[in-house]
C-alpha cells in the first residue's frame, strides 16, 4: 500500500488547523508542567537537604516513587484512579473542565519535580559555607539568605538541566495523547488515520519535535552563558537536545 | 480475595512475556549499536561522524511514541513491509536507546586522557588496539551506572509499546479493567509491581556505583 506523496494536505483546510491546535497544547502542557514543576521540586530539594529527619525521608521518598514507576503507568494512575477517591462533586468538576489535559499536566509536573528536586538538591550542596556565612553576616535573616541569596544562586548553577529537563517534558507531552489529549502525536495519527498519508502526517510531527526542541537548545544555549556564576568551574558540555 | 491472585498473575506474566524480554532484546541490540554510534561520533571521518551525529541528535529530540508510530504505521507506506506490533516496539526501543547509550558511551570515550592513548601508542599498539584495550575497557566502566539508569528508563519504557497495541502489562490492566471495573484497585497494582521492580534495580545500581567510586578513589 505505497502511495504517492501529497504534501500539499498539510496545508489543507482540516488538518492544517489540527497541526496547530497540536503545537499549541503540546507547547501549553509543557510549560505549564514545566513550571509547576520547577516549583514542587525547590520545595521538595529543599525538603531534602532539612534538618529535619522526617522531611528529609518524605523528600527521599517522593523521589523514589516518581523516579520508578514509567511515567505513561503514572499517567493511567492519576487519569483513572485520582478522580475516583475524590467525592463525587470534584469528581464531576474535572471530568467538566477536561480531565484529559489536566492529568497530563499533573503527572508531567509530579514526574519532573522528583527529577528537578534532585538538581536542586545537588546545587543547594554546592553552595559553599561560606557564602551563606556571609549573606548572614550582612544581617539577612535566615529566610532572606535563602530567597535572595541560596535559591537564585542554584537556579543559576543548575540552569542547564532546567533546560534539559524542559526539553525532556516537551518529549514526554506526547504521552498525553494516550489518554486522548489532541496534542501534536495525536494530531499527527489523526491526520494519519484520517488521510492515509502517514508520510506526511509523521513528517510534519517529526519536524514540530525537532525544529522546537532545537530551537529551545540554541536559545537557551546562549542564555545560559550570561547565566554563568563567575568563578565556578562549569560542568562538562555534552551534546544539547 | 482469589481474583486479585489472578489478576496479579496475569500482570506479572504479561509484564515477563512482553516488558521484560522487550527491554532485554532491545538493550541486547541497542549496546553495540551504541558503541559503534559513539566511535563513529568521535571518528576523525566526516562521512562516519555526520550520519552518526545525525542520527543521534535526531533520536533524542524525539519522543520515543513518534518513533513508534513511524515505525508501526509508516514505515509500511514507505518500504511495503508490515511488522507485528511487538516487533514494530522492539525495532523502535532499539534504534531509540542505541541513541541515548551511543551519547553515554561518547562522553565516557573522551573522559579518557589522551596519555593514555598516547602512551598505549608509544608501547606499540595499533590505534585500533589502544581503543580497545586501552580506552574502551576505562571508558566502560566510567560509564557503566549511567548506562545500566538508562536500562532502567528502557525497561520503564516498554510501557509504550501499549500505544501500538502490544499486549503489554499496561494494555493488560486496562484490558482486565475494562471487564472487572476496578480502576483503583488494579492500576494501583500495576503501579506497585514496577515501582518494586525498578526500586530493586536501582538499588543495585546505587551500590554498584559506590562500589567502583571506591576502587576509583585508590
Amino acid at each position: 500500500m505505497v502511495s504517492t506523496a501529497q504534501w500539499s494536505i498539510l496545508w489543507e483546510a482540516p488538518f492544517r488547523e489540527w497541526i496547530l491546535w497540536g503545537i499549541l497544547l503540546t507547547l501549553w502542557i509543557s510549560l505549564v508542567s514545566w513550571a509547576l514543576a520547577l516549583a514542587i521540586g525547590i520545595a521538595i530539594g529543599v525538603m531534602g537537604e532539612s534538618p529535619r529527619k522526617g522531611a528529609r525521608l518524605f523528600a527521599a521518598a517522593y523521589v523514589e516513587v516518581f523516579r520508578n514507576v514509567p511515567l505513561l503507568i503514572q499517567l493511567f494512575f492519576v487519569y483513572f484512579v485520582v478522580p475516583m477517591l475524590l467525592p463525587t462533586f470534584a469528581r464531576t468538576y474535572f471530568y467538566d473542565v477536561g480531565w484529559e489535559a489536566g492529568s497530563a499536566i499533573l503527572t508531567l509536573s509530579l514526574y519532573t519535580s522528583a527529577k528537578l528536586a534532585e538538581h536542586f538538591r545537588a546545587g543547594l550542596n554546592a553552595v559553599s559555607d561560606g557564602i551563606r556565612k556571609g549573606a548572614l553576616a550582612t544581617g539577612l535573616s535566615w529566610w532572606q539568605m535563602q530567597r535572595y541569596v541560596v535559591v537564585p544562586l542554584v537556579l543559576r548553577l543548575i540552569f542547564p538541566s532546567l533546560t534539559t529537563e524542559f526539553l525532556t517534558i516537551f518529549k514526554s507531552s506526547s504521552l498525553a495523547m494516550t489518554v486522548g489529549v489532541a496534542e501534536t502525536t495525536y494530531m499527527a495519527q489523526r491526520i494519519g488515520f484520517h488521510t492515509f498519508h502517514w508520510v506526511e502526517a509523521n513528517t510534519i510531527g517529526t519536524a514540530v519535535y525537532l525544529l522546537i526542541a532545537w530551537g529551545v537548545a540554541l536559545a537557551m544555549g546562549a542564555v545560559e552563558k550570561r547565566m554563568r556564576v563567575p568563578g565556578l568551574i562549569q560542568r562538562e558540555r555534552t551534546a544539547r537536545a | 480475595m482469589p481474583e486479585s491472585v489472578k489478576n496479579f498473575g496475569t500482570l506479572l506474566l504479561a509484564l515477563l512475556e512482553y516488558n521484560v524480554t522487550l527491554t532485554l532484546l532491545a538493550l541486547l541490540l541497542a549496546f553495540p549499536a551504541g558503541c559503534l554510534l559513539a566511535l563513529a561520533r568521535i571518528s576523525r571521518y566526516r562521512l562516519i561522524y555526520y550520519p552518526a551525529t545525525v542520527y543521534v541528535n535526531l533520536l533524542r529530540s524525539l519522543p520515543l511514541l513518534m518513533v513508534m508510530f513511524w515505525i508501526y504505521y509508516t514505515a509500511p507506506m514507505l518500504v511495503d513491509l508490515r511488522v507485528d506490533a511487538y516487533w514494530a516496539a522492539l525495532i523502535g526501543l532499539t534504534v531509540f536507546e542505541a541513541a541515548y547509550f551511543a551519547e553515554f558511551m561518547r562522553t565516557g570515550l573522551q573522559s579518557v586522557s589522551t596519555e593514555q592513548r598516547h602512551a598505549g601508542l608509544a608501547t606499540g599498539l595499533k590505534p585500533w588496539q589502544v581503543t580497545l584495550y586501552i580506552i574502551w575497557p576505562q571508558a566502560l566502566r566510567r560509564v557503566m551506572p549511567s548506562l545500566l539508569s538508562q536500562s532502567i528508563i528502557a525497561f520503564q519504557d516498554s510501557t509504550l509499546a501499549s500505544a501500538i497495541g502490544v499486549r503489554e502489562v499496561l494494555r493488560r490492566t486496562s484490558i482486565i479493567n475494562a471487564q472487572q471495573v476496578q480502576p483503583v484497585w488494579l492500576y494501583s497494582m500495576l503501579a506497585s509491581i514496577y515501582f518494586g521492580s525498578c526500586f530493586f534495580l536501582s538499588l543495585l545500581v546505587r551500590r554498584m556505583e559506590r562500589r567502583m567510586a571506591g576502587k576509583q578513589a585508590v
